[in-house]
């Protein structure tokens, strides 16, 4: 494997994140909170975000606590070889189940919002056509693409600002109505709004300059929480909770309420920009993926496995066949990534029991 | 056959799947974009629909609109049923006025109807939700025969819906802020109304909504008032036609009366809640300039304070009178509901929301200030 080419700087993993966090679950993130917790559900965003920056926090400090090593070697001087491999799998399997989840949900939105009639499939070769090429050079062309996500959520930031005069604040009265039982319900949908952050458990050792990477991802998830809870403010205050209820994807449905002076449908350019940073989440769960695969294995003749890889991709993706469905398999990914989090921060704590590995000035 | 050829080869490929628009083209002379639907009520629950289509084609001559009629269950099923009639495949993303009629309306059915817009992405959700005073399919027709002095009939009440909105005369429905509305608890829809008169379209006022359902209706002049007390009459050039004091020498209407152009400063509405009923006040401050007043008096300090508290009075009666009239319709577009969800939850879950409406005490309390009088002694 090129090391280069998988190297990436704190900045480039801040955008990566930020995509991945924000690209596919924006989508539909206020109509699940509204079905959960009616108007509340910036409250629960907000707390969320906090406890997801506590667990970043900790992994960082765990893979600070060894020599430029990913989870995958953490695992296999916590465990041994045998436990540490086969958690290592789950791992792999997490990350592959994630990157196959975003592909049918992106599809979907495609499918609901745009074209109805063209094939799953067809979509699916498509969409995995830029990512295939970028995750043949490595992740620091990803991370590099990965950048885009600003621009798409500048122009989110504007299309706020420009409905701003439309919003009703009584909508989101009265404050904490849910109570503590509409932030606990809220949990599904708010912590499959925020994975993402757990790649950096399995790339640490390509960051470039490690000293900035607590700084960097806590940073990012502050952009995501911040841009979701404005996210779910405006939609909220825009909708009102009854209507946001029966939305699948109520940006879009934003998005066509504005009349804009000359280019007069907004939506459309709404979709060119935000369907890029949609699919975020497909390259960096894919790329990861399979630089994981590659890493594990020790694969050399890349091509062939790239192409076997998305073939299964692609195949896997299409299994979830309806919203319905696909609500399901986003349940358990949620679940996944929970326990993923979870784990990692058990590692961290029994690092102090079994020492092996650790930087000794840790 | 080199690396690079064998990469320009497949890019030569897959270009032409990609640039979807060499595949999909879509040519403007070969469809009919559907820009006004007149939707009224027909026998057994179904739909009578009438829909206009601008004439793009330089062959047909005499008709600027082709007008097409049908009798449906769904608005989709008459689509695709006028498809096979129409001169040219219609296509629904460019529809800028649904104009529905005051029978459907009142039996609540519009926002039903609209969920086809909501649902179909094609479909555009920035069009005009209508209510017509008469038969739709009427007016369409009407106004597409008989009015060759005036543009098509879209353009030619988009025009007269987008002045009415400048001039206070009638708020801004569009497809998308009714149908939430619709579905917001202790608020309730307004639409623009129109009718046919004397070889012209008239936007008569605003179609008042109890939940779903039109109950009732209102003139441009009030419609303004109405505005103020929601908090929308800002930056709209809103004449309100007052009496004046006059001597009793005085019978001429010129020598009785003022055109004021009002303008809004500021809202506030009070809500408590006593002996288990909404208790309201609303305080608008409004100000205004004498557009069309008497030779006399105006640069006179007392004269003004005098014309101020008179046209003050008017306005409070006006407001208190209109407040009345939504009450007794069981009509809250203002949201005084909205605000009891917010401020009194507890409350408002409590109660059937439009029956303690109706028996709320709502006080208009008004400030107007005359600020200019014209270059006039």
């Amino acid at each position: 494997m090129d090391k280069r080419k998988n190297n990436i700087t704190s900045a480039q993993l801040m955008g990566l994140i930020v995509s991945i966090q924000v690209g596919i679950g924006m989508a539909s993130l206020p109509s699940n909170l509204a079905a959960i917790c009616g108007h509340d559900g910036w409250i629960s965003i907000l707390i969320y975000g906090i406890i997801i920056t506590a667990v970043i926090a900790l992994i960082i400090k765990l893979m600070n606590r060894y020599n430029n090593k990913s989870i995958y070697e953490i695992n296999k001087f916590l465990y041994g070889r045998y436990l540490g491999g086969l958690l290592n799998l789950l791992i792999v399997l997490y990350l592959w189940y994630s990157a196959c989840l975003s592909l049918r949900s992106y599809i979907n939105y495609i499918h609901v919002d745009l074209l109805r009639s063209t094939p799953s499939f067809v979509l699916c070769v498509f969409t995995l056509i830029p990512t295939c090429y970028l995750a043949w050079y490595g992740l620091k062309y990803i991370t590099r693409f990965a950048q885009m996500i600003y621009l798409s959520i500048g122009f989110c930031l504007i299309l706020f600002l420009i409905v701003f005069s439309d919003l009703r604040l009584n909508f989101l009265m009265p404050i904490a109505q849910s109570g503590i039982e509409g932030i606990k319900a809220s949990y599904s949908p708010c912590i499959f709004a925020f994975l993402g952050y757990e790649v950096i458990s399995v790339i640490y050792p390509e960051i470039t300059n490690k000293p900035k990477t607590m700084k960097v991802v806590i940073g990012s998830n502050i952009i995501t929480t911040i841009f979701f809870v404005i996210l779910v403010l405006v939609t909220t205050s825009f909708f009102g909770e009854e209507m946001l209820k029966k939305s699948i994807y109520p940006m879009i449905k934003l998005s066509r309420s504005y009349r804009a002076p000359i280019i007069e449908r907004m939506d459309v350019l709404y979709i060119a920009v935000w369907l890029p940073a949609m699919a975020m989440p497909i390259s960096g769960y894919f790329s990861v993926t399979y630089y994981s695969i590659r890493k594990l294995l020790n694969l050399k003749k890349k091509a062939i496995y790239l192409i076997v890889f998305t073939l299964i991709t692609i195949l896997l993706s299409n299994v979830p066949k309806s919203i319905s469905n696909i609500k399901v398999y986003t349940n358990i990914m949620t679940i996944s990534g929970t326990i993923f989090s979870i784990f990692l921060v058990i590692c961290y704590l029994f690092s102090f029991i079994r020492k092996k590995g650790v930087k000794t000035h840790a | 056959m080199h690396k690079r050829g064998k990469i320009i080869l497949l890019l030569l490929i897959l270009i032409p799947f990609i640039l979807c628009g060499c595949w999909d083209e879509v040519i403007v002379e070969k469809i009919s974009f559907m820009t006004i639907l007149g939707i009224e009520r027909a026998s057994q629950g179904n739909l009578k629909v009438t829909y206009g289509m601008p004439l793009i084609d330089p062959d047909v001559k005499g008709s600027r609109v082709e007008l097409l009629d049908t009798e449906t269950n769904l608005l989709r099923m008459s689509t695709e049923f006028l498809d096979k009639r129409a001169s040219k495949e219609l296509l629904a993303g460019k529809i800028q006025l649904l104009l529905y009629s005051k029978e459907l309306a009142g039996e609540g059915r519009i926002v039903g109807i609209n969920s086809v817009l909501e649902r179909d992405k094609t479909n555009a959700m920035l069009a005009w939700i209508v209510v017509v005073d008469g038969s739709p399919r009427s007016l369409i027709h009407q106004a597409e025969e008989n009015f060759k002095d005036k543009p098509i009939t879209s353009t030619y009440v988009n025009s007269l819906l987008e002045r009415a909105v400048r001039l206070g005369n009638i708020n801004e429905t569009r497809a998308f802020n009714y149908d939430l509305i619709s579905m917001a608890p202790g608020i309730d829809n307004t639409t623009p109304m129109i009718k046919i008169a004397d070889n012209v379209i008239e936007v008569t006022g605003l179609a008042l909504f109890s939940g779903e359902k039109m109950v009732g209706s209102i003139n441009a002049q009030d419609s303004g008032l109405l505005m103020a007390m929601m908090k929308t009459l800002k930056h709209k050039k809103y004449i309100y036609n007052a009496s004046i004091p006059a001597s009793s020498k005085e019978t001429y209407s010129e020598k009785l009366s003022s055109a004021i152009n009002l303008s809004q400063n500021s809202k506030k509405i009070n809500i408590s809640i006593k002996n288990n009923k909404p208790v309201v006040d609303i305080y608008l401050d409004l100000s205004g300039y004498a557009d069309d007043y008497k030779w006399d008096h105006l640069n006179n300090q007392n004269e003004v304070i005098k014309v101020s508290n008179y046209v003050q009075e008017q306005l409070r009666q006006n407001c208190q009178k209109l407040i009345g009239y939504m009450q007794f319709k069981k009509s809250d577009p203002i949201g005084i509901g909205d605000m009891v969800r917010a401020k009194h939850n507890s409350y408002f879950k409590s109660v059937d929301w439009h029956t303690a409406y109706k028996g709320a005490t709502i006080t208009a309390h008004v400030k107007f200030n005359l600020i200019e009088y014209g270059d006039i002694q």
